[in-house]
């Protein structure tokens, strides 16, 4: 049998959600923090999303997840946990 | 240089020394540092930043520089990510990066994102400024790469990943490429801290001192991309090619050297050089390939030919590729053919007059008296030597006689004149120091001595030198020495000591008999043509019977510049001796005596062609290199004239052939002991040399081991660097060992040699102690004389017989015991009993039944 995607499983995105933190807004995904930095340029990335900058955190959130997903799919594709 | 490449192209080897690398310094916490050092300057101007492609390119650098001190040979690949793109790609296989994501918890998910294509880095390389450059490769081509692998590799500490770095080794060869096909496009900075001169985060390095990849690499570049041009340098120092101190006659080797800096060999054409002759080239053309070695070696010859002389000239190298043209100065000096004085120092002691084992009757002074000519006759004009004798005083034989003319003959004459004192000790330091005096006077270009002994240094009740008093004023002599004898009888700790301090040897002949009755000849004969820069070919012994016929061959090669072929033999005259050239010409004694190049002359006990090479002999090409046979025929049996003579004639003579060539091929042989005692190590070293420069790979190297009971055993030395071979064994047994030292190869223009050296090595219980009682001895000298003298009779022989006791086992018994104290211990002063006494304890000895029984048990005829 054929395993499912995980993008074709929308029930298991990536729940992001941008809440304020004493330091400002702070990226949660999956009820997990998110680090992020700001680059030279104004740009935003997280520690462990770091080469896909965004210009707000909401953007990066949503990279985020979308390659988490991607991911996701492609351990599945490999048949990888 | 380093050239990095794809990793595809690695070799199994560097593929295998790069995933160690890694692992050792993963180990090291290298990874972590270089991660962690990333992550604090992620936000900082690593990235998104003109500093961008700097800032990776010092740090891949640094990251290599670790690598290599796991293996100095470890460059960094990339991974072309455009081209290379399948998540099964040998760069995720078991052999190489793969395993790496279990073992360092990388957590990869490749395939995570789109990689970049070729189109992609096409449209990096057209843009035309730096700044135009570096952001959209960052972001386009150095990005989605990270995310594709994901995992650490998608975070700020990255370089957690290894392919890491063979990401951001592509990166900066797309830069490199950038640089070629936009030259002198300036570095644009994107902020007042991030210029060409400013500092790259975390370190005073500038993207100014960075711009030159090539200060820290080269590029094996994409097919059809601009390649950097190859570098060429010549080597420091080696400029300009000189040949010093050449021997007139010799040839000699030297190179130009030049260093690659490039990913692909490189072919150099050598020119003729200017001045040619004296100067030559050994190849027109020459290849040097910078993944086997970076330096490259252009061989030029020096053909020595008028001594005194000095030559200059010049060579052309250039190679195409590099754009490389040099001309190289060469400077040739010749010197005179070296030429020695060599003192031959004979032991004088009474033990001399001792029977040598080689024959009934045949003493150790006769043997010597055999032996030492042949070596005198096989010298050439142009050398010295001496003869000078020792007992407890030294005395003079002869002074340093040229060796022309009527020299040959007055030194042997000397020889012959050698006589044994019955009353003498062995002070060995009064006549190495005598020999000494004599060589000072030497205008000779290389001063020798050959001390031969039988015994160890024995003073008696005489103030003397000793070989330790003696050791620090022979500076500038070699001294040789040559042991009669056992180990433990000569004790030659101290004389090998003193010859090993001066770039001599010593051998010892171990117990003599019948078949050793060359021995001392070929000891001789090797030190001579040691010190007068003569090479031991090949050095056989053989029985020829009447009739017979023996054809021995030997190479030679266009290295040699003379060669010599000595027959040793009790009876020269009663075999027929002829050369024959690798064409088949026959020389004969008529032959050389007609031909200039050629000479043939005969001893007392030698038989010896001289050979001029190349030897014209009327064919197409000189006679030299190749397979060349020494011919031996027995004519009738005639009447011989000395006991040595005589002893030969057993239906079979006796002989020994040793081809020597004054050579530009070389061996020098070391031999090292660690101790004395049973169980010592020996270490033999051979160094082999072609025009003074090590002989290339593919000779071997073997020792040939008689054990002192005769037994043999065969020792491989190992090549370590070019032509240096070393191997070791354990004597484990009380005596001689005899080493034959054995080289064959081949020469650089392939012909094949062979060289040849006798060395010995001994051990014996109790070796390395002091020995007793050195310069007293023990008190029985009297004694041994006369059982000695007594052993001699037929009478008291026949005696010994009836009561099954074995006279010769009784004679090394005694010889052993008149050597060191009778009692097994320190003698302590010596009591020296006088006669009576002396006479009183052979007679005690001898009537005494149970004595002579105990005897009997020890010594009984098996």
């Amino acid at each position: 049998m054929a395993k499912r995607k995980a993008s074709e499983r929308p029930e298991e995105r990536p729940r992001v959600e941008v809440v304020e933190g004493e330091a400002g807004p702070q990226l949660v995904v999956d009820g997990l923090l998110r680090r992020h930095d700001t680059l030279p340029n104004g740009q935003l990335v997280l520690d462990d999303y770091a080469y896909d900058p965004a210009d707000d955190l909401e953007e990066l959130g949503r990279r985020f997840a979308d390659h988490l997903d991607r991911a996701a799919a492609a351990r599945a594709e490999r048949g990888d946990a | 240089m380093a050239c990095r490449k794809d990793y595809r192209d690695l070799t199994p080897t560097e593929k295998d020394r790069f995933v160690q690398a890694l692992h050792f310094v993963k180990a090291n916490g290298v990874v972590a540092q270089f991660a962690a050092d990333h992550d604090a300057h992620f936000s900082h101007g690593a990235h998104f930043s003109s500093h961008f492609l700097p800032w990776h390119r010092e740090f891949i650098r640094r990251f290599e520089v670790a690598l290599r001190a796991y293996h100095p040979a470890v460059s960094l690949p990339y991974w072309n990510s455009t081209a290379d793109t399948s998540t099964s790609s040998p760069l995720w296989a078991n052999d190489f990066l793969g395993p790496f994501d279990s073992a360092w918890g990388l957590n990869r998910s490749l395939g995570g994102a789109t990689l970049p294509t070729p189109g992609d880095v096409d449209t990096m390389l057209g843009r035309g400024t730096y700044d135009a450059f570096w952001p959209d490769l960052e972001t386009v081509v150095h990005n989605p790469p990270h995310n594709w692998v994901g995992g650490q590799m998608a975070s700020r500490t990255s370089p957690n990943d290894p392919v890491f770095f063979l990401h951001h080794c592509w990166i900066d060869m797309i830069w490199a490429q950038w640089q070629l096909r936009h030259p002198g496009e300036p570095f644009v900075a994107d902020s007042l801290s991030t210029g060409l001169n400013d500092p790259l985060s975390g370190w005073s390095t500038t993207p100014a001192d960075v711009l030159d990849h090539r200060t820290i690499n080269s590029y094996d570049y994409l097919a059809g991309w601009t390649i950097d041009r190859p570098r060429v340098t010549i080597a420091p120092g080696t400029e300009p090619v000189r040949f010093l101190d050449v021997p007139d006659g010799s040839t000699r080797m030297a190179a130009v050297v030049v260093d690659v800096d490039a990913c692909e060999p490189l072919t150099f054409v050598v020119e003729d050089p200017v001045a040619a002759p004296p100067f030559g080239k050994v190849a027109g053309s020459v290849v040097v390939n910078p993944a086997v070695d970076t330096r490259g070696r252009l061989w030029l010859t020096y053909l020595a030919t008028t001594a005194g002389a000095t030559h200059s000239g010049t060579v052309r190298v250039h190679c195409a590729d590099a754009v490389f043209d040099e001309t190289v100065d060469l400077y040739g000096e010749s010197i005179p053919r070296p030429t020695a004085a060599v003192a031959m120092v004979l032991d004088r002691s009474n033990s001399m007059n001792y029977d040598s084992g080689i024959g009934p009757g045949i003493s150790r002074a006769e043997v010597l008296r055999f032996s030492a000519p042949p070596a005198v006759d096989v010298t050439e004009d142009g050398h010295a030597l001496s003869v000078s004798h020792f007992d407890h005083d030294a005395h003079a034989g002869i002074g340093l006689t040229p060796i022309a003319g009527i020299g040959r003959t007055l030194v042997n004459g000397a020889i012959g004149d050698y006589a044994p004192n019955p009353n003498g000790w062995t002070s060995i330091g009064e006549g190495i120091a005598f020999a000494h005096g004599l060589l000072q006077g030497a205008t000779e270009t290389v001063r020798a001595m050959v001390v031969l002994t039988d015994g160890q240094e024995n003073h008696g009740p005489h103030n003397r030198l000793t070989i330790d008093q003696v050791a620090s004023t022979v500076v500038g002599d070699r001294v040789f020495a040559i042991g009669l004898g056992q180990g433990d009888a000569i004790r030659p700790e101290k004389l090998t000591q003193l010859c090993n301090g001066t770039s001599g040897y010593m051998l010892l002949t171990g117990a003599l008999d019948g078949s050793a009755l060359f021995r001392l000849a070929k000891y001789y004969q090797q030190i001579f043509a040691g010190v007068t820069n003569n090479e031991v070919v090949l050095d056989p012994d053989g029985l020829l019977g009447v009739g017979q016929e023996h054809r021995i061959p030997f190479q030679l090669t266009e290295a040699d510049i003379d060669a010599k072929a000595v027959l040793l033999t009790p009876a020269p005259g009663t075999i027929e001796f002829e050369i024959e050239s690798p064409a088949g010409e026959v020389v004969d004694a008529g032959t050389a005596a007609a031909h200039p190049m050629l000479d043939f002359s005969t001893g007392s006990a030698v038989a010896l062609y001289r050979i001029g090479l190349p030897l014209p002999l009327g064919g197409p090409d000189d006679a030299h290199a190749g397979t060349w046979h020494a011919v031996l025929r027995r004519r009738a049996k005639q009447q011989s004239r000395t006991h040595l003579e005589r002893s030969a004639q057993t239906g079979v003579v006796p002989y020994s052939l040793l081809v020597q060539a004054y050579s530009n091929l070389r061996m020098q042989v070391y031999v090292v002991q660690s101790g004395w005692s049973p169980g010592a190590v020996v270490t033999l070293r051979a160094v082999l040399t072609e025009y003074g420069v090590p002989i290339e790979r593919g000779a071997t190297c073997v020792a040939h081991v008689t054990r002192p009971d005769g037994t043999q055993g065969l020792v491989r030395l190992m090549e370590g660097a070019d032509g240096d071979f070393e191997g070791s064994f354990v004597a484990a047994y009380d005596g001689v060992y005899q080493l034959r030292i054995v080289a064959t190869g081949g020469t650089r223009r392939g012909r094949t040699f062979t060289r040849e050296q006798l060395r010995t090595a001994a051990v014996w219980l109790g070796g390395g102690s002091e020995p007793v009682d050195p310069n007293g001895g023990n008190g029985h000298e009297e004694l041994c004389e006369l059982v000695e003298c007594l052993l001699g009779e037929e009478g008291i022989r026949r005696l010994l017989e009836r009561h099954e006791i074995d006279a010769d086992a009784l004679r090394k018994c005694l010889e052993h015991w008149c050597r060191t104290d009778g009692e097994g211990g320190d003698a302590g002063p010596p009591a020296r009993g006088g006669k009576d006494a002396t006479v009183e304890s052979l007679r005690n000895l001898l009537v005494d039944k149970a004595a002579l029984e105990s005897l009997a048990r020890h010594l009984h005829r098996p």
